[in-house]
């Protein structure tokens, strides 16, 4: 490939780094433009959710069948917690922030980030957290106390192995990395905005990653500090007591901070899913999102609410029973403004145009799966329930609908919707199609089947189960088998599309409204050539006269 | 070409709907009854939990149908036609909103409230009618029963009908037991007590307590290696095993047992002797890599059947050594061969109570000691009057072990007393007016008794570990601390021992070696039982029992 054929801000920009592979490269470690970096850390944690898949399917592997037949229970024991650290850490929050970064400053007309240089450093914070974390398998041994680490296990009597402070120092490297790209977010979209762009004019992507980054400015730094006071307790076990119980520490108060980042967390890795859908439906439909003031709302309250429920995850540590009931009732109150979402984009479908595009088969496949992902939550949350269904593969189940068939649906949808308008090229229609179908139904294959497995009593974290179970985990495992085995079909699609597909314009879906629509596929260095100006959106609830989107 | 293209939309939008109706077919499966059901249904409060769950997931399998029909009619009926259709540009509907936001939320305040009414049924503690500790470890449980001196257990043994309390702590890292039959789970935290309760009141196959019919399943009593399994998998495990290795077989074999590595596989379970049935209990909560093998058994009892496994727990099922119970409690007075230290404690070669037909007064001497009928008064043996006081052993060891100490004593060094058995003991027991053993041969002192003394003891402790249980720097707390309130044993041992760890200040000296077995067990149970403390008092049976076990 000629580098100097490049389009858009994929070209060169100077005449060294035509010729030259290395100073190219090189040019965009050093760039500063929100773009390149979008593309970093899409390309960064795209290869860290390979990690993570190839992680997963070892556990499948394992699972497949009764009996320790692949690997010892000391390798067992670290899969659980490094498939979750690189899923969570290294895959799903980090694509969002680069699809933030690639779209958000064009969405809001802004020419680049608020602090370009921050975001390059906020970049490349995380591959030296990722090598500290996965370096723990070749160091030494990778940590056995899952991705939560509670203490007293995750303290240096019960987890002396080195792997254990790489993995600690790496997620606090995430942390630090997650919370300098909120501020700068936060920053241009509240600062940055072209001429008729005021807050209730934002796309829904906008809106969700300005929530999101409030989410991540408030929740991580508990997160790190937490991690930070574990680490003191592993370096200085006679010194720092804030955990071990031997002197007046409460290894309860770690599941408090852990959890009080960790249940916003999964918001942080759903609401720009939800803004990414929400742009979809519109696009896809050729109608406006049904209730743009209550999305936005709807958002908001799902991100205040979401501090105030973290407690359900420790129904059965031994908290009173009050605080469980009233944990209880604040956390199934987020069902409330998720179930409004919900039907908010059923309204937005109803009565559209639909074209099933593969962006638009991933974003309908979304609805229809994130749904049970919601709905056993709400299992979930009921706490007397919740004792029986604790720490069990129901609780698997739950969270790989929602982060599977909620957050990884959404950005597939996400990565057709807007590969055009990154690469100028389209993708194939009919490998894309394959990827969604193939997705979809292995997906229920691997998942849906565990919350059998969880009912009737498979804790989960289990090396090797009670022969009982076997046909449900041979399901499984088949099922998870195939799904990384249709993601090779995205990968080819990429590769084809990326070298050979065909050229696009400024709107290959035709119904594109936010302003990266109006602009070069790929956009230019500099995105706009001239400050754009927004055409204000009527959004009066239930208006049928409201003047077309924006050209 | 627009027919054309529309068919193929049409069949496009056929398919999808019949692939996606595949996928809920798993989902409607679930609203058949009983499959998808929970197992907690033998215990109260696990029934109410699987009724709430029952209602629950119902409640949402509606809401997801309804959804999910509205969402493939939505698919179905508004697909493109044409290329240049336009819609209308619907903002919203402030009504509809406002409708299905009320709508959600009343499902889920009624979901909340059927819940609320459910956790303040099953979490009300109903009148305890036994306390079971239970302990877990890296990898493994323990369970002590504070009812009955003490008493250590690698299973849960419980009487079936009666409201059992679980006292729930760890000894090293989080764990959190399991037992989903019963519905039982909570968190083992070390440093703190959890508690949990349940009654196992399914079927056993006997006639159960009074009040309860009887109930003949048989099927319960389930076998433990469950050969049948290994046929029912066989399709799994032909020739071709999943890697090449023929491991597969042996792993089932292994675990179909269902029981930790580290124990015996067994044909049969060792409870197969008593009217019981067995549930499975686990640790649900990542404790290390032996989590997945913290397998232990649940055994509901009758209480007749119960009552018989106290009982062969504490008589130790006949196999008791006289020997290493005279070395443990005898030896240090009357020495190891016998000849006694002269004047103060007598030998025991060639005295009348050894040589004589006078068996009864021998078992009186070991179960009463000085307080025995022919040791009031002066003991003269071969003209040396003894002096030494001999403590009671009649509340310390049962009778298997008073028989084996005494058929010891009358047939080692030249003694030739011929042979007595457990049933002397136990009429000789009887006899003097001594409750049989396992209710503790002197009446149980009360806590409060053992506290007031403890308190007074624990004076000597507080210089270095506080007045309220919080240590100097680098001196361990006692509030909260894990051994102290998870392991009787090792405590007791430190105490006994002492201790010293290379941080600490000073040496733990050992400061229990002078105490007497009541002093020991009124200031465990101080301790166990302050600042916040709220473990089981520890009779001074158990200290005993345990000294022994810890002596250096």
């Amino acid at each position: 490939m000629n580098l100097a054929n490049l389009p858009g801000f994929l070209a060169p920009l100077g005449k060294d780094s035509e010729k030259s592979l290395l100073t190219y490269l090189l040019e965009w470690a050093y760039t500063t433009d929100a773009k390149r970096i979008g593309v970093m850390y899409i390309l960064f944690a795209a290869v860290c959710g390979v990690i993570g898949m190839i992680l997963s399917i070892m556990i499948r592997a394992e699972l497949a069948t009764p009996g320790l037949d692949l690997m010892t229970d000391d390798l067992y024991m670290t899969l659980p917690g490094m498939h979750a650290s690189a899923m969570i850490f290294f895959f799903i929050i980090p694509m969002y922030a680069g699809f933030a970064n690639l779209i958000m400053p064009i969405q809001c007309g802004a020419p680049d980030m608020a602090f370009p240089r921050l975001n390059n450093a906020a970049f490349w914070l995380l591959p030296p957290a990722a090598i500290f974390a996965f370096s723990s398998y070749i160091v030494s041994t990778a940590p056995q106390f899952g991705w939560t680490a509670y203490p007293p296990l995750s303290n240096s009597v019960y987890s002396p192995q080195l792997g254990a402070d790489l993995w600690l120092v790496g997620l606090i490297i995430v942390g630090t990395s997650s919370t300098m790209g909120a501020v700068n977010f936060l920053s241009t979209a509240f600062n940055m905005r072209c001429k008729g762009m005021t807050l209730f004019q934002l796309p829904l992507f906008t809106w969700a990653v300005i929530v999101m980054s409030f989410l991540v400015l408030a929740s991580t730094p508990v997160l790190t500090s937490a991690l930070i006071m574990l680490n003191l307790e592993r370096l200085f076990p006679e010194t720092f007591y804030f955990f071990a119980p031997e002197g007046g520490g409460d290894p309860i108060l770690y599941q408090h901070l852990f959890w009080f980042y960790s249940h916003p967390a999964v918001y942080i890795m759903i609401l720009p899913g939800f803004g990414m859908v929400s742009e979809i439906f519109q696009t896809f439909s050729r109608k406006p999102i049904f209730g743009y003031h209550v999305m936005v709302w709807s958002m908001v309250g799902i991100a205040v609410l979401g501090f105030i429920v973290w407690a359900h995850h420790m129904f059965t540590s031994g908290i009173g029973l009050y605080v469980r009931m009233a944990f209880m009732f604040l956390t199934m109150l987020i069902a409330v403004p998720t179930g409004i979402k919900i039907f908010s984009w059923l309204g937005t479908l109803w009565g559209g145009s639909l074209s099933f595009k593969t962006p638009m088969l991933f974003a309908l496949g979304f609805l229809a799966m994130f749904t049970i992902g919601g709905l056993s939550g709400v299992v979930l949350a009921s706490a007397a329930v919740d004792t029986q269904l604790h720490d069990t593969y129901y609780v698997v189940a739950h969270i790989h609908y929602v982060l599977v068939a909620g957050s990884v649906m959404t950005l597939f949808a996400g990565w057709y919707y807007w590969w055009p308008k990154a690469t100028g090229r389209m993708y194939n229609e009919r490998l894309g199609q394959i990827h969604f179908w193939g997705t979809t139904v292995f997906l229920n294959v691997t998942f849906f089947v565990q919350h059998y497995l969880g009912v009737q009593g498979m804790p989960r974290r289990y090396a090797d189960y009670d022969p009982d179970f076997a046909l449900g985990n041979l399901i499984s495992s088949y099922g998870s088998f195939a799904l990384a085995a249709v993601q090779i079909v995205f990968f080819i699609n990429m590769f084809i599309s990326f070298r050979s597909g065909e050229r696009v314009g400024d709107n290959p879906w035709k119904d594109g409204t936010s302003l990266e629509w109006t602009i070069a596929s790929p956009p230019d260095h500099h995105q706009f050539h001239h400050p754009p100006e927004w055409i204000p959106v009527e959004r009066h609830h239930g208006d049928h006269h409201a003047p077309a989107a924006a050209e | 070409m627009i027919s054309k293209r529309s068919n193929r939309l049409t069949k496009a939008t056929l398919f999808m709907g019949v692939a996606l109706a595949a996928l809920l077919v798993p989902l409607i499966a679930m609203a058949i009854p009983g499959t998808g059901d929970m197992i907690s249904i033998h215990s109260p409060a696990g029934r109410e939990i699987s009724d709430l769950y029952n209602l629950i997931s119902k409640i949402c399998l509606v809401i997801l149908v309804i959804v999910e029909v509205v969402l493939f009619t939505a698919i179905f009926k508004f697909r493109r036609r044409s290329d240049d259709e336009m819609p209308a540009q619907i903002h919203g509907n402030l009504n509809i909103e406002i409708g299905w936001t009320v709508a959600a939320a009343i499902v889920q305040v009624y979901i909340g409230w059927v819940t609320i009414d459910v956790m303040s049924r099953t979490d009300k503690m109903p009148e305890t009618e036994m306390t079971v500790e239970a302990i877990a470890y890296q990898w493994g449980w323990q369970f002590r029963y504070p009812d009955h001196g003490g008493m250590l257990s690698d299973d849960l043994v419980v009487p079936a009908h009666k409201n059992i309390k679980l006292e729930i702590t760890s000894r090293d890292v989080i764990h959190s037991i399991f037992i989903p039959q019963l519905g039982v789970k909570m968190d083992a935290v070390p440093g703190r007590f959890n508690y949990w309760w349940f009654n196992a009141d399914g079927p056993v196959n006997q006639v159960l307590a009074d009040g309860y019919e009887r109930v003949d399943v048989t099927t319960e009593k389930r076998v433990t290696t469950r050969p049948e399994l290994k046929s029912k998998f066989q399709w799994l495990y032909g020739e071709n095993t999943f890697n090449g290795r023929d491991t597969k077989v042996k792993g089932l074999e292994d675990r179909v047992t269902y029981m930790a590595q580290s124990r015996k596989v067994e044909e049969v379970s060792p409870y197969a002797k008593y009217a019981a049935v067995e549930y499975d209990g686990m640790c649900t909560e990542i404790c290390g890599k032996g989590h997945w093998n913290m397998y232990f058994r649940t055994v509901a009892m009758t209480q007749s059947s119960f009552e018989e496994w106290v009982q062969d727990m504490q008589s130790g099922s006949g196999e008791v050594s006289g020997e290493a119970v005279y070395s443990a409690k005898c030896s240090s007075c009357h020495g190891a061969d016998g000849a006694g230290s002269p004047p103060t404690f007598p030998p025991l070669i060639g005295t009348e109570w050894m040589n004589e037909d006078k068996k009864n007064e021998h078992i009186e001497v070991v179960l009463m000691g000085s307080k025995a009928s022919t040791l009031l008064g002066d003991t003269t043996i071969a003209g040396v009057t003894y002096t030494g006081v001999m403590q009671p052993w009649g509340e310390v060891l049962n009778d298997a072990e008073v028989a084996a100490v005494v058929n010891h004593e009358r047939n080692s060094w030249g003694n030739s007393g011929g042979e007595v058995d457990e049933k002397m003991v136990a009429d000789a027991r009887k006899a003097l007016g001594l409750p049989p053993f396992p209710a503790g041969g002197a009446a149980p002192v009360p806590d409060s008794e053992l506290m007031a003394e403890g308190e007074n003891l624990y004076a000597a402790c507080a210089s270095c570990h506080g007045n309220d249980g919080k240590g100097l720097t680098r001196v361990p707390n006692l509030a909260g601390n894990t051994t102290l309130l998870s392991d009787v044993k090792a405590t007791i041992g430190i105490l006994v021992n002492g201790q010293d760890k290379p941080n600490w200040p000073g040496k733990k000296t050992a400061i229990g070696a002078s105490l007497t077995d009541r002093q020991l067990s009124a200031l465990l149970t101080y301790m166990r039982k302050s600042w916040g403390n709220d473990a089981s008092a520890v009779t001074p049976s158990e200290v005993s029992r345990l000294r022994d076990e810890v002596k250096q």
